[in-house]
């Protein structure tokens, strides 16, 4: 055991696992028709994070640049892959505009991040560069899925309306102004409700992990201001790029709804 | 059904159509056709619904683009233009005309914020509003109030202030009753004769169609005829037949 950390042994990991037991049983006496969904979870979870902390555990001690950079690349690809699955908009062209968004927005926001902030040394050094990235890639999945979803909806939903702007003249740019702007506050405004209501509502989970292992909590306070800034940058970022890619995609160049 | 050559000039013409398709996945919405439109004329599309009429009315401004075949506005192609600013000399009006959130000034003013242009004077405006039949004591009131009627003559108002070349109008007197749908058809007959601009239109409206310098007759994506004058009696026969020949009602 590290110092001033508490492993926690299989026996109580068990006694934690009581309570998704739990809410099987509260479940399937309601007759909620949730059991298949609760179990399936609860097993996604627990083999995803096992097979995630080998995968760590492998790359911290082997200390490879490739390795931490293929990590990276394949959160890219599944963050891309829920995306797409998650909003349920279909276009052609839509996991490409995601891959590429995720790939320059959350790349570049990390690569800020690790080089502008953190300055570990190595760079690339794995306890950093891992749990860093990870952070800045769910929020930029997150956000992305937002204002991808949302500006579909709103271009499908305002079709007469943008083809009437459309008709006097406004490019496809401007015809969709206001979608493009319900879409950016649609992936902002997380981000933005966490920011404000952290320390007061909740104590966010980067700053609980970090206390819990140990680190003083105004290290872990500083950190988790830095790690939010990054949240609203990528989030801003991606949504940017994906709206910008979106509306490329949604319009071609004789201002025409392809959808 | 007699069907008169139509006239040919070239260099007169506004818009031609040449051998234009329209495909939307594997259904074919146009097939093979071929139109002219000189300047000042006056074309109605007729036909029943479902035979691509709007389709090829909006093929005019580019709301939709051709699968295959050209389309030559003033002897050019109308894609080489630049797209906005073909639809401010082209203006469409849709079927339901949309009304913005805001006083009928900010819709009038629509268009010119589009492109930042200084807006007209009010005076301007009032004088537009009481074309359109609208009372200019409405400038400054809520858009969203007017009646369906109301709404359809501010969306020609919008439209007129850019003094555009053509107007194309897509059902422009559907759904409204006989008072609105008189004064619709005034202002469109006017804004032709006395101000020259080119019409195509999309109506079911008899007198519309009998004030029409040219009627074009679809069926299934096709241009059947094209004639510079019809009976009402002929084109009841041929609206009742295409119908018929759909197993519409």
């Amino acid at each position: 055991m590290e110092k001033g950390i508490i492993d926690l042994s299989l026996i109580q990991l068990l006694v934690a696992y009581f309570l998704v037991a739990f809410v099987f049983a509260v479940a399937a006496y309601k007759r909620l028709k949730l059991g298949r969904d609760i179990l399936v979870s609860a097993a996604r979870m627990t083999l995803q994070l096992l097979i995630l902390g080998f995968v760590l555990k492998f790359i911290f001690a082997i200390q490879s640049w490739i390795l931490v950079l293929l990590l990276f690349l394949w959160m890219v690809f599944w963050a891309a892959q829920a995306v797409v699955q998650r909003t349920g908009v279909k276009f052609a062209g839509i996991r490409r505009i995601v891959i590429l968004s995720l790939l320059v927005g959350g790349g570049s926001v990390t690569i800020y991040f690790v080089f502008g902030v953190v300055h570990p040394s190595p760079w690339f050094a794995p306890r950093y560069f891992i749990p860093l990235a990870g952070m800045i890639m769910g929020n930029s999945m997150n956000g992305s899925a937002l204002a991808l979803e949302r500006f579909y909806s709103e271009i499908k939903q305002n079709r007469l309306r943008i083809e009437t702007l459309l008709s006097l003249g406004a490019t496809a740019s401007q015809a969709s102004r206001d979608a493009y702007r319900k879409a950016f506050r649609a992936a902002l405004l997380p981000p933005l409700m966490a920011m404000s209501s952290m320390g007061i509502v909740s104590i966010p989970g980067m700053m609980t992990g970090q206390i819990l292992s140990g680190t003083s909590p105004m290290i872990a306070v500083k950190y988790q201001l830095a790690i939010m800034t990054a949240i609203l940058g990528t989030v801003a970022l991606n949504a940017l790029l994906i709206l910008h890619f979106e509306l490329k995609t949604l319009f071609n160049k004789y201002h025409q709804i392809q959808i | 059904m007699n069907q008169k050559t139509e006239q040919n000039h070239p260099n007169q013409q506004l818009f031609q159509f040449d051998t234009v398709s329209l495909k939307k996945g594997n259904q074919t919405i146009l097939q093979d056709v071929s139109l002219t439109v000189s300047p000042g004329d006056f074309t109605v599309l007729l036909g029943p619904s479902g035979v691509g009429k709007t389709s090829l009315l909006r093929l005019f401004n580019a709301l939709e683009i051709p699968t295959t075949g050209k389309i030559l506005y003033k002897g050019r192609n109308l894609l080489d233009y630049s797209i906005p600013e073909l639809r401010r000399r082209v203006v469409m009006i849709l079927q339901k005309p949309v009304v913005f959130e805001g006083r009928i000034r900010d819709n009038l003013i629509l268009a010119f914020r589009l492109k930042k242009q200084s807006p007209p004077e009010d005076a301007t405006l009032k004088k537009f509003l009481s074309r359109c039949r609208l009372s200019p004591d409405l400038l400054n009131e809520s858009a969203e109030n007017l009646s369906g009627g109301e709404q359809q003559r501010l969306a020609l108002a919008r439209a007129l202030l850019l003094n555009s070349e053509v107007l194309l109008l897509d059902e422009p007197t559907a759904s409204l009753d006989v008072e609105s749908e008189k004064r619709i058809i005034d202002l469109l007959l006017n804004e032709n004769r006395k101000s020259g601009r080119t019409l195509v239109c999309v109506t079911h409206s008899l007198p519309l169609i009998q004030a029409a310098s040219k009627l074009v007759f679809m069926d299934q994506g096709k241009i059947i005829a094209v004639r510079s004058e019809a009976s009402n009696d002929e084109i009841r026969a041929f609206m009742k037949e295409a119908l018929d020949g759909k197993g519409n009602h």
